[in-house]
């Protein structure tokens, strides 16, 4: 074994010597189609290990080579700032990239799949508390969420389910503003009364102090379950949540996390607005499926806020949640890491939540991610932190550098303008230099991005939201640079519908990119046609100027926001049913749920409906046995190639609807499964650059068609969601959070 | 006070006078003479050495014209000590650099200029002219008129502008073409300096008394310095090796680099140095030129007054060397010294790495107003560079170009002859550069002389119209400033052979302390003539005498030291040292041809007499291409699948050529030479760990042409590769490169030496490289793949 060690150390050294050689132009070209040869051969096994690393190694012996020769041949003379400022920009962005590579190579050398280990006792499971935090969400998203939690499997008196109200504190109550103050005041005592009515435990605290973080660290002074599980306000937790997660911490007392992903019932704005959510595969499933498994391999699985389990007393050698910076979640998992403690990542979907509607949302969202993770690499400087593995810190410094992805974006944009415009030299190559480098690293980045992530991410989709993030994060980055401490949290904001297409508010400067894009694309060709010796260099720059247009050119569609009338996200579940109406009874596939109501097929007879009729029936569905009950009335039908679909609303929403609505929507993990699975279809480079080009252009017509106002549409009257009944004596309360304050509706119960 | 006026008043005539028959020619002269056929230029966009082409014209210096023949005749005109090549200033922006001795004991303290030129026909009078400096004093300027024939101008140089000893002359041409203003017609552009006729008039009568004056002797007809050992008839091989010290040691006192050595039993004629070795004790050494002379060298002027002699003469023959010695030790040591030592300019030594500026190497920076800018310096590297591409030799660039050139203006940077990289400049607002690295490819260069040529082709879109009215010739276009660096990187150092531009750059391997043996295969004074030019070139090469003898007849096994074979039959090359068809017995006795015979070259070329060779690595795939270049002119019609299939075939040779490092595919490649030629041969005797150097042609007078061409400075700076071989008829040279080398000597062990090796080694053999790589990180990964499951959380199956 050790003979293998040092003979492995021995050979690794004399190939880095070789490639350390300054070796000729022609030497390095054949080495890179070997290398690129054996890469490629070691793809055709990605379950084989060893396959696996020679694939990663002959990548390696790319970006090494590229690295060293781009460090040491193609910068531009220091004495020329004209040339050596912007090109050694770009250089540090180039490398910052090859950085990255080199820790995801680390971080996914060997990705986990973990097998859930099997439960021996019921009674040796621990109590458990759940937290719910929330500031500003819906009740009836919050019901949603909390019938979840109630309706997961574990024994009753070791489970508590917390509201924790962040919007309801004795400080907001106590505004100065008096409508600010009515507002909090109505949500506190609405709120109270939802948790009453669903028997789930409400809490607020008197201050609004760390954020999230300080609201569950007060939930932690109140509660005593030795884990504690953590679900956002819009994060619904399937049935076998505590199954699959919990038995991690019986075999490893120093487990202080199980993390799951994060499953998402609506799309994005890039997929809303692309129309890619059927498709495609979300961008957080790369993080989910690829990067969060990779960490588990280190140990370095990572808190990411919600859908997780947490050790009680782990948190309590840290003082509970962290909250110095604005991402809580990885600040904890970092501190608890530090501390010895263990995570794991559990690569099934168990929760369903939903992600921010509009693209300025979407935006604040990954503003708090950017800012929160580069507060932790200023702040706690993971890469030194002490306590963590060495493993543990590449991976930390690996997740935090991540975020300063928009400032080499936004210098590959820009950089080829430079030359085309100005002809700075900031990239000293010739063409011959250019492909035995340079193209053949290009190749194996694809080759390896398609090996990697092909699966979660479609080519050219990546660079698309980097550079939708990035125009926006630039400014945000700069900031946290400026000062580490200032930035603070805000919630991101979700369940928003929206009437009309329209251009969103941050538009402009990709409108003006794009513009200036295409400047220097049209002059690069002009220079190309005219210049009668038109060189490598502006053939190569005007071919990265039109990628950067063509991403360009997308985004532009992503801001282009369409209209979002669906104010419940559905779930298809396939789950079959009996529907009633007085003594007669069809039998139906109810093909989705969601909050507000369900999809219905009627399997043999089809009841006789009347067009805008208020057809009414009651919903029956089975769970070992035991029936499930809830009203629904018609809102809509259609035959759609000889198969009946009907839209029902729930008629009105008691606990025991949400119940029912948690059973026929979250009682089954596969369904979740299976629609990610669905979604992860590999897509060629070819096939995927033709489709990402032919997409530009149409986005591009959609999104000026909107600025001329041509995308408006008429407004679509649809019934409102029934109220949430939270009494007996049938008292309600908004399903939304309403503008004004309200009083508290329905009829005096009898004493 | 009174002499000087009125030598003022005669040099004002001469001038005048001058002008006057320079410019009458130039006016009656016809575009269409027969005299000299302009020279074709290149295609546009594309720069070509003008000396890779073949001129169909004579330029010959045979018949200067009648108003030349006073200073033809006349003994007091100093000859520049530069070789003929130096004489020729191309482009529109030339600057010839001459230097003469003078002694002002002697020759007085003023004296006349005479610069005697012929010019291209395409030289337009108007905007041309010649601007003369001595000392860096203008002298004169005139306009440059004379497409038929050499005339000749004077000009009084002044006391105060010369110096006693090497006065320095500068000759720049400004040159514009008469009707087109395009960069190829900037290669018809040229002015011929008579090497002949040209020079420095004394304002006294002179003679050549002392060694010093040996410096102001003029050059044969061959444009050779001629260096005649004079021997008596029945000498044998004992004499000429007894008086071999002495014409090396010559050959390195003249410092200069054009010395061609004949062996005769009579004194020479013309311009040269007659070399005796006189013994007391010998009646036939007994010369009549040394009957006055003293015992140790001194210097005998002949009856031709531009002919000198040099007579060693000793009481013994034994005691020639102690008389050479003391010479050595008197009056030829400042001589010697300063041969030795002299820098040469537009020469950088790059004995290790180092950074050297133009400016350092006698580079003088000017404004360029023309169209094609050109400049060029010698850059010598050490013999034991081994060239690859572990570094580059970097061109710290320091220029300028002016607003209102073309888009498509350069630099181009010609290594040996060889493009090697472009920088685009195409600012058209004008364009400044600091010190902007511009990478040379080190497998371009060589152990030895290489020539480094940049040029700037920095035209306007004025110069398409051409319009003499309007043109504007005098508005800057471009600058090389002399900090302009050459930056030599730390070398590969390993001795590799057989390599003929190390032996030619620097006499490598024959420059040590050990014996050279010279092999005369016939003892003729033809063979013994070229020996001695070969060895007088090895010893200029050197900077050092030789350990060397002449031996007649053909080496053999026994001989283990390194050898230098004149043969004058190239079956000898092959057949190699035991073969037994030697037509020649061995003689000790040299056998002098009755004529006095010396091969004229002008005579015989029919081309342009200054020619770089080319590489011709006629490989069966190199002919097969060139035949395919040639016939596809005919073939007009070609379907569209051929000649897809045609072009990519063209670019799968070319990224095969490229692959295997051979230049690009010269379309005039023939893979041989017609007519009568000569060989240089450098191959190695593995049993005795010697290297032989074969020159070899197949007659003796063919032998003796070969290494007068070879004596040519600008042709032996281009020698090269294993096997060479010249055309005496063009003057060509077609350079072979060794099929495999063989390490002479290695001295540097050091580990960064080692490493540079290590990359030129595997750069040459890069299939072993990427096997090794390949090799090297497969185990590397595989080890990985089974132990990182081990790491971390365990995944192992």
């Amino acid at each position: 074994m050790k003979l293998a060690w040092i003979s492995a150390v021995i050979a690794g050294v004399l190939g880095i010597f070789l490639l350390w050689l300054p070796m000729s132009l022609q030497a390095q070209l054949v080495l890179s189609f070997a290398s690129l040869g054996v890469m490629f051969f070691a793809m055709s096994r990605p379950d084989n290990k060893v396959f696996r690393l020679v694939t990663f190694t002959f990548c390696a012996i790319l970006a090494i080579r590229y690295g060293f020769w781009r460090s040491t041949e193609t910068l531009p003379s220091i004495s020329e700032p004209a040339n050596f400022i912007p090109g050694f920009i770009l250089y540090v962005a180039e490398m910052y990239c090859l950085i990255m590579l080199g820790i995801s190579f680390f971080m996914l050398s060997d990705p986990l799949k973990r097998k859930t280990p099997p439960l021996k006792k019921i009674e040796d499971l621990p109590t458990v508390d759940v937290f719910v935090p929330t500031y500003n969400e819906d009740p009836e998203l919050l019901a949603g969420t909390l019938a979840a939690a109630k309706s997961m499997v574990y024994p009753k008196e070791k489970l508590k389910i917390w509201l924790l109200d962040d919007g309801g504190t004795e400080q907001k109550r106590a505004d100065k503003d008096p409508q600010k103050a009515i507002a909090a005041t109505r949500r506190h005592e609405q709120l109270k009364a939802l948790c009453e009515a669903m028997e789930v435990n409400y809490l607020t605290r008197k201050r609004n102090e760390h954020a999230k973080a300080g609201n569950m660290n007060e939930a932690l002074k109140v509660t005593d379950g030795e884990l504690v599980v953590v679900f956002d306000a819009d994060h619904a937790p399937v049935r076998t949540f505590m199954r699959e997660t919990v038995t991690y911490f019986l075999d490893d007392p120093k487990l202080f996390l199980a993390q799951t992903p994060h499953f998402f019932l609506n799309p994005d704005p890039l997929e809303k607005n692309l129309q890619t959510f059927k498709n495609m595969p979300s961008e957080n499933e790369m993080f989910y499926s690829v990067v969060q498994t990779g960490l588990d391999k280190w140990d370095a699985s990572f808190f990411c806020g919600s859908g997780a389990v947490l050790r009680r007393a782990a948190l309590d050698t840290t003082g509970g949640f962290a909250g110095q910076s604005i991402t809580e979640d990885c600040e904890t998992a970092l501190a608890l890491h530090s501390n010895g403690w263990h995570s794991v990542y559990i690569n099934k979907p168990l929760i369903a939540g939903l992600q921010p509607e509009t693209f300025d949302a979407f935006i604040g969202q990954r503003a708090r991610w950017c800012q929160g993770m580069l507060q932790i690499l200023i702040l706690n400087r993971p890469f030194l932190a002490k306590g963590l593995k060495m493993s543990q810190r590449l991976c930390y410094a690996g997740i935090n550098l991540f975020w300063l992805f928009p400032i080499s974006r936004l210098i590959f944009m820009f950089a080829p303008l430079l030359y085309i415009f100005f002809s700075l030299e900031i990239y000293q190559a010739n063409i011959q230099e250019f492909c035995a480098y340079a193209l053949t690293y290009l190749i194996a980045s694809f080759g390896m991005q398609s090996y990697l992530h092909g699966k979660v991410r479609w080519p050219w989709i990546s660079e698309l939201y980097e550079y939708v993030q990035s125009v926006m994060l630039f400014g945000s980055i700069l900031s946290v640079i400026r000062s580490p401490r200032k930035p603070t949290f805000n919630v991101t904001a979700k369940g928003v519908t929206l009437d009309n297409n329209f251009i969103s508010p941050l538009a402009r400067p990709y409108f003006v990119i794009f513009f200036l894009l295409s400047g220097a694309a049209l002059y690069s060709f002009w220079r190309l046609l005219t210049e009668p010796v038109a060189s490598d260099l502006l053939l190569m720059v005007a071919g990265w100027n039109a990628i950067n247009l063509s991403i360009a050119a997308l985004a532009l569609g992503v801001v282009a926001e369409r209209r979002e009338l669906r104010r419940n996200q559905r779930l298809p579940v396939q789950r079959h049913g009996l529907m009633r109406q007085g003594d007669k009874t069809w039998s139906i596939l109810i093909k989705d749920a969601s909050s507000g109501g369900i999809g219905v097929q009627f399997l043999d007879d089809v009841p006789e409906i009347e067009h805008d009729s208020n057809w009414q029936g009651e919903v029956e569905v089975r769970r070992a046995g035991k029936q499930v009950k809830f009203p629904v009335i018609i809102r809509s039908g259609s035959i759609v190639e000889g198969e009946n679909h009907y839209g029902f609303a729930y008629t009105v929403r008691t606990p025991e609807v949400f119940m029912a609505i948690a059973e026929v929507m979250y009682s089954d993990q596969e369904i979740l499964q299976e629609r990610i699975n669905r979604r992860q279809v590999r897509q060629n480079i070819l096939t995927g650059s033709w489709v990402f080009a032919k997409r530009s252009v149409t986005e591009t017509i959609r999104a000026f068609a909107y600025l001329a106002g041509l995308g408006k549409i008429e407004p679509v009257e649809s019934a409102e969601d029934a109220p949430i009944t939270v009494k007996d004596n049938n008292a309600q309360i908004p399903g939304k959070v309403m503008p004004m304050p309200q009083t508290m509706g329905g009829n005096r119960a009898e004493a | 006070m009174q002499k000087l006026k009125h030598k003022l008043l005669i040099a004002g005539a001469y001038a005048a006078i001058s002008v006057g028959t320079a410019i009458s020619p130039i006016m009656a002269q016809s575009l269409f003479s027969n005299d000299v056929a302009p020279i074709k230029g290149p295609t546009k966009g594309i720069v070509q050495s003008p000396f890779a082409k073949t001129e169909n014209f004579i330029m010959t210096t045979r018949q200067p014209a009648l108003a030349l023949e006073d200073a033809v005749v006349n003994p007091t005109l100093i000859a520049f000590n530069q070789p003929r090549s130096r004489f020729k200033l191309e482009g529109e922006d030339a600057l010839g650099r001459f230097t003469f001795q003078h002694d002002m004991d002697k020759a007085g303290t003023i004296g006349e200029l005479v610069i005697a030129y012929k010019n291209a026909v395409s030289v337009m009078p108007e905007a041309s002219s010649l601007n003369i400096k001595v000392n860096g004093y203008p002298v004169g300027k005139f306009p440059i008129a004379s497409s038929s024939e050499f005339s000749a101008h004077k000009f009084l140089v002044p006391a105060n502008a010369l110096v006693d000893g090497t006065n320095i002359v500068e000759i720049q041409a400004i040159q514009r073409h008469r009707v087109d203003c395009s960069l190829a017609a900037t290669y018809e552009l040229w002015t011929e300096i008579d090497f002949m006729n040209s020079g420095f008039l004394t304002e006294d009568e002179f003679t050549f008394s002392d060694l010093k004056s040996l410096k102001m002797i003029g050059r044969s007809e061959n444009g050779l310095t001629d260096l005649r050992l004079v021997l008596p008839k029945n000498s044998g091989i004992g004499d000429l090796n007894a008086a071999l010290p002495l014409v090396q040691t010559l050959s390195l006192a003249l410092g200069r680099d054009d010395v061609a050595v004949t062996v005769s039993d009579k004194s020479g004629i013309g311009p040269g140095i007659d070399v005796y070795l006189a013994a007391m004790d010998r009646p036939d050494l007994n010369y009549p030129a040394a009957a006055n002379a003293k015992h140790g060298l001194s210097v005998v002027q002949t009856q031709d007054a531009r002919r000198v002699a040099v007579v060693l003469k000793a009481p013994s023959i034994g005691q020639a060397t102690a008389q050479l010695l003391a010479g050595i030790r008197g009056e030829l040591k400042p001589m010697l010294d300063a041969a030795i030592s002299q820098e040469k300019h537009l020469e950088i030594n790059a004995d290790a790495g180092g950074v050297y500026t133009l400016g350092q190497a006698g580079y003088t920076a000017r404004s360029f107003s023309g169209r094609l800018f050109r400049t060029n310096f010698d850059l010598v590297l050490p013999a034991d560079f081994y060239p690859a591409e572990y570094a580059t030799i970097d061109l710290g660039l320091h220029a300028a170009t002016s607003p209102g050139l073309n888009p498509q203006s350069q630099l181009l940077v010609r290594v040996n002859g060889q493009i090697v990289t472009s920088l685009p400049m195409r600012d058209t607002d004008g364009e400044v550069f600091e010190d902007r690295r511009i990478e040379l490819p080190m497998r371009a260069f060589r152990p030895g002389r290489n020539q480094i040529e940049v040029l700037a082709e920095v035209e306007k879109a004025s110069d398409e119209a051409c319009v003499y009215s309007e043109r504007d010739e005098t508005a800057p276009r471009f600058i090389l400033l002399e900090n302009t660096e050459i930056r030599v990187p730390q070398l590969a150092r390993i001795s590799r052979l057989p390599d003929l531009s190390v032996f030619a750059g620097t006499a490598y391997p024959y420059r040590n302390d050990e014996r050279l043996n010279i092999y005369a295969v016939h003892a003729d004074s033809r063979t013994l003539s070229a020996a001695l030019t070969m060895m007088s070139k090895m010893t200029i090469a050197s900077g050092a005498p030789l350990n060397s003898q002449v031996i007649l007849g053909r080496p053999d096994n026994s001989d283990r030291d390194n050898k230098l074979v004149i043969a004058p039959r190239r079956a000898f090359i092959q057949s190699g040292p035991s073969a037994d068809d030697e037509p020649h017995e061995v003689s000790y006795r040299i056998k002098f041809y009755d004529a006095d015979w010396l091969p004229d070259l002008i005579t015989t070329a029919s081309v342009e007499s200054i020619a770089l060779p080319k590489v011709t690595q006629a490989t069966p795939e190199d002919l097969l291409q060139a035949f395919r270049h040639k016939t596809q002119k005919t073939a007009t019609e070609l379907s569209t699948a051929a000649v897809i299939k045609q072009k990519f075939d063209d670019l799968t040779h070319r990224f095969q050529s490229w692959l295997k490092y051979e230049p690009a595919i010269d379309s005039a490649v023939t893979g041989d030479i017609d007519g009568r030629k000569a060989n240089l041969v450098q191959t190695l005797d593995d049993q005795n760990n010697s290297v032989v150097t074969w020159l070899a042609a197949d007659t003796p007078e063919d032998v003796v042409r070969a290494s007068l061409i070879l004596a040519e400075p600008d042709i032996w700076s281009t020698v090269k590769g294993s096997d060479v071989t010249i055309d005496l008829r063009t003057k060509q040279l077609s350079a072979q490169l060794p099929s495999d080398y063989k390490v002479h000597a290695f001295t540097d062990k050091s580990p960064s030496n080692l490493r540079r090796l290590a990359a030129a080694w595997f750069s040459d053999n890069f299939i072993a490289y990427i096997v090794l790589i390949v090799a090297f990180f497969a185990f590397f990964a595989v080890w990985l793949g089974r132990t990182i499951p081990k790491a971390g959380v365990r995944t192992e199956d």
